[in-house]
């Protein structure tokens, strides 16, 4: 009899195993949004809409990301109008996303973290706004009958941003210029537990980016107090923080402060503004773990399945040791304690959560752990690192170069940020989810099946796993239509000026030249879209002391 | 079956499942309503404010003395143009709208007149050239004919927002001011506020 119970497990936790490399290979959740945006850098807008209307359109936990995708391809295609009525509409969603709902957190408890209505990032807002300020601004700038109005609603989406900052800085403290270092002990936990970032380092607490653009605007339409408070606003938080968190050099906080000085001495100069969006953010993948659990050690384990190309696999083995192995001295010290030696050494490819006798036994009066014992596949999302493959942007009139434009905003960093700061909640609520999942399912399967061990116990055991597996697909939806980073300009244009050439120099060599009409006298501002091409994924070197996988 | 783990599986069952059936019952009811009626979705301008703003504004514009003083020395109803009222609110408001829903109730008290603006003045003047090349001597509007406006008319929509968790405070302020356009005296100056406070539910079904 034990023997055939000690077959049996092993054969359904081999069958498991296998149904589930499968599945894992499989991405259940919609990757058409990369497609999509990757059409319309190929200037296919059709399909690129196609596709955005095939994986969003009609659902309402993704109607979100239809209208934030859609609202950017019409902004790529010119088409302004349209773009600020998708946009306006996922203004309403966010909004109404303040109101949690409990049956959809109820509903992805039991499902997955993809199956829950997507309501955006904290960083959404700030885009939207200056994307319908740009949209507007266009606008304005081709109709001579509404101009005023229309430049009125763009300072009306810089109005709404900055209720929206000021409750964000009101939340988060902002880059108030007047926070402490990390004190001794907090230096000291932070090399203990190895955590290699705090969640301040992190933190999207303003955007300095959104309040030197509605300077601008504000300027730009004479109301030059309103300008002088944002100017005001995005030079401190440039220079507090904003442009050291986001690696965006120092020329921005310059900019802003020069733009303050000269606003203060009500010296208003009729300054053009290029806006330059590069490059695609950075796509969220899915990670696969094996979450299992270690009877003689009583511990729960947490083992990484790489799969995908090398580049991914190492992205993924650099995630993993980031965010969650056993890395830090005391997880290594916790599995010295509840395990046996070897749980040290494989800390650094596992991750082992050491119940302890009390613990244990609950997990075991609960049916945790025979839930688990065929495994549970758990899934989170990580972040392809990308480096940065910008070496100049130069703009020129008249053959002559006039300016370079210089890092503003990163998207990039504030994807990644925003990915880190949520790893531990996200692998934490996965657990629970699949836990919760395992048992109900478990228990069901014991009410009505021979207390013996059977093959149909065994398979309906196995179905359950493998349904459970399915949906457990991390939550990658994203707004991918977002560019990796934003460059700005300001310059006085040589008189009668009606074409620039824009000039994207790559690290690779690849020379990218776009050539920008100015539509009028009244024209001040505009913004361009350039695609670099797909990226090379960077060596993830900032982990490459940690492993050597190939 | 035991009762505990009945209770302890099956509510969370039920719950899922009638909050996924919540989820397919979404079916669209439209009905006619009446257009003064109210329905507040958020605190956002709406036609109610508009039109409740135009009424409040007509009657302080039309109860200053500046109507009869002209009425006395020009012996006609004066006529107004509207120059530019310029949303500065946090809000996109339709401008033309509460425009027009101030116009109507002037033209109503029969007490004053408006003259067009300038987009629609060049639409008018396009089509009397044309009058000029196609119409009939009897039918035709004559150029150089037109009323010109006695008084200016501009202003500007305002609005302040305190926001304390799930609480929002809208305050919004209309200017409006009538400018005399021989003399530039500022012959009315009308101002309505009007306040909302939204309440929203952290969490809901």
């Amino acid at each position: 009899m034990r023997f055939q119970n000690t077959f049996f497990q092993l054969f359904f936790k081999l069958l498991f195993l296998v149904s589930f490399l499968i599945l894992a290979g499989c991405n259940l959740t919609p990757s058409a949004n990369k497609l999509a945006i990757e059409y319309a850098e190929q200037g296919d807008f059709i399909t690129a809409q196609k596709h955005i209307d095939n994986a969003y359109k009609g659902s309402s936990r993704d109607e979100l990301l239809y209208y934030l995708e859609s609202g950017m391809l019409s902004h790529l295609q010119q088409d302004y109008i349209q773009s600020n009525q998708f946009l306006e509409n996922a203004k309403s969603i966010i909004e109404a996303a303040y109101t949690v709902s409990i049956s959809d957190e109820l509903f992805s408890a039991f499902t997955g973290a993809s199956y829950k209505k997507y309501t955006g990032k904290v960083y959404h807002r700030p885009m939207i706004h200056t994307i319908m300020a740009l949209n507007y601004a266009a606008l304005a700038s081709k109709s001579a009958a509404n101009s005023t109005a229309l430049y009125d609603s763009a300072l009306t989406e810089m109005r709404q941003l900055d209720l929206y900052l000021e409750q964000l800085k009101r939340n988060t403290g902002g880059y108030g210029g007047n926070q402490t270092s990390l004190g001794n002990v907090e230096k000291i936990l932070k090399a203990i537990f190895g955590q290699p970032f705090l969640k301040e380092d992190l933190e999207y607490k303003d955007d300095a980016f959104a309040q030197y653009l509605s300077g601008i605007l504000y300027e730009q339409q004479g109301e030059l107090d309103s300008a002088r408070i944002q100017y005001e606003r995005a030079a401190k938080a440039y220079k507090n923080g904003f442009s050291k968190q986001y690696q965006l050099g120092g020329h921005a906080q310059k900019q802003a402060q020069k733009d303050l000085t000269r606003v203060v001495a009500e010296q208003p100069t009729d300054y053009f503004t290029l806006v330059q969006s590069l490059g695609v953010s950075p796509q969220r993948k899915e990670f696969n773990l094996y979450l299992s659990v270690d009877e003689s050690a009583q511990a729960i384990v947490i083992t990484p399945i790489y799969l995908g190309t090398r580049e991914e696999r190492q992205a993924q083995f650099a995630w993993f040791n980031l965010m969650f192995s056993d890395t830090s001295l005391f997880d290594l010290i916790q599995n010295y304690a509840t395990g046996d030696f070897g749980d040290v050494i494989l800390g650094s490819v596992t991750k082992r959560l050491p119940l302890g006798e009390s613990l244990w036994q609950k997990a075991v009066n609960e049916g945790i752990i025979d839930a688990l014992k065929y495994g549970s596949r758990i899934s989170v999302t990580y972040l392809q690192p990308h480096k940065n493959n910008i070496e100049q942007v130069t703009l020129f009139a008249n053959g002559q170069k006039i300016t370079e434009l210089h890092p503003f905003y990163s998207v990039n960093l504030l994807t990644l940020y925003d990915a880190l700061s949520n790893a531990n909640m996200e692998i934490y609520t996965a657990i629970s989810r699949e836990i919760l999942k395992a048992v109900t399912a478990n228990k069901a399967i014991n009410q009505f099946a021979s207390p013996q061990p059977t093959l149909l116990a065994g398979l309906a055991q196995l179905t359950a796993s493998v349904t459970n597996a399915v949906t457990a697909s991390a939550d990658i939806r994203q707004w991918q239509s977002l560019p990796a980073e934003i460059r700005v300009a300001r310059v006085k244009l040589p008189q009668h000026t009606r074409e620039l050439t824009l000039q994207t120099t790559l690290r690779s060599g690849r020379v990218i030249n776009q050539n920008i009409q100015i539509n009028s006298k009244t024209q001040t501002i505009s913004h361009v879209r350039t695609f670099t091409g797909i990226t090379a994924a960077a060596t993830p070197n900032y982990l490459s002391s940690l492993t050597n996988m190939d | 079956m035991k009762p505990k783990f009945a209770v302890k599986l099956v509510v969370p069952m039920l719950i899922v499942s009638s909050a996924a059936l919540t989820g397919c019952s979404s079916t669209t009811k439209v009905s006619r309503i009446d257009t003064n009626e109210e329905i507040a979705l958020s605190d956002k301008w709406n036609g109610k404010d508009s039109q409740l703003v135009a009424e409040a504004m007509v009657s302080d514009m039309l109860g200053f003395p500046w109507v009869r003083e002209h009425r006395a020395k020009e012996g006609s109803r004066p006529a107004i143009i509207i120059q530019s009222v310029r949303n500065k609110s946090h809000q996109h408001i339709a401008v033309d709208t509460f425009l027009n829903d101030l116009k109507r109730a002037i033209l109503r008290s029969g007490q004053a007149d408006f003259v067009a603006n300038r987009d629609i003045r060049g639409e008018i003047r396009e089509e009397r050239r044309d009058q000029e090349l196609n119409s009939s001597l009897e039918t035709r509007n004559e150029m150089g004919q037109e009323q010109g406006a006695d008084y200016a008319l501009s202003g500007t929509i305002n609005s302040f927002v305190d926001e304390q968790g799930g609480s929002r405070v809208t305050f919004y302020q209309v200017d409006l001011r009538l400018i005399d356009m021989t003399t530039n005296r500022e012959v009315w100056n009308g101002q309505k506020k009007i306040q909302k406070l939204q309440e929203r539910s952290g969490y809901g079904f």
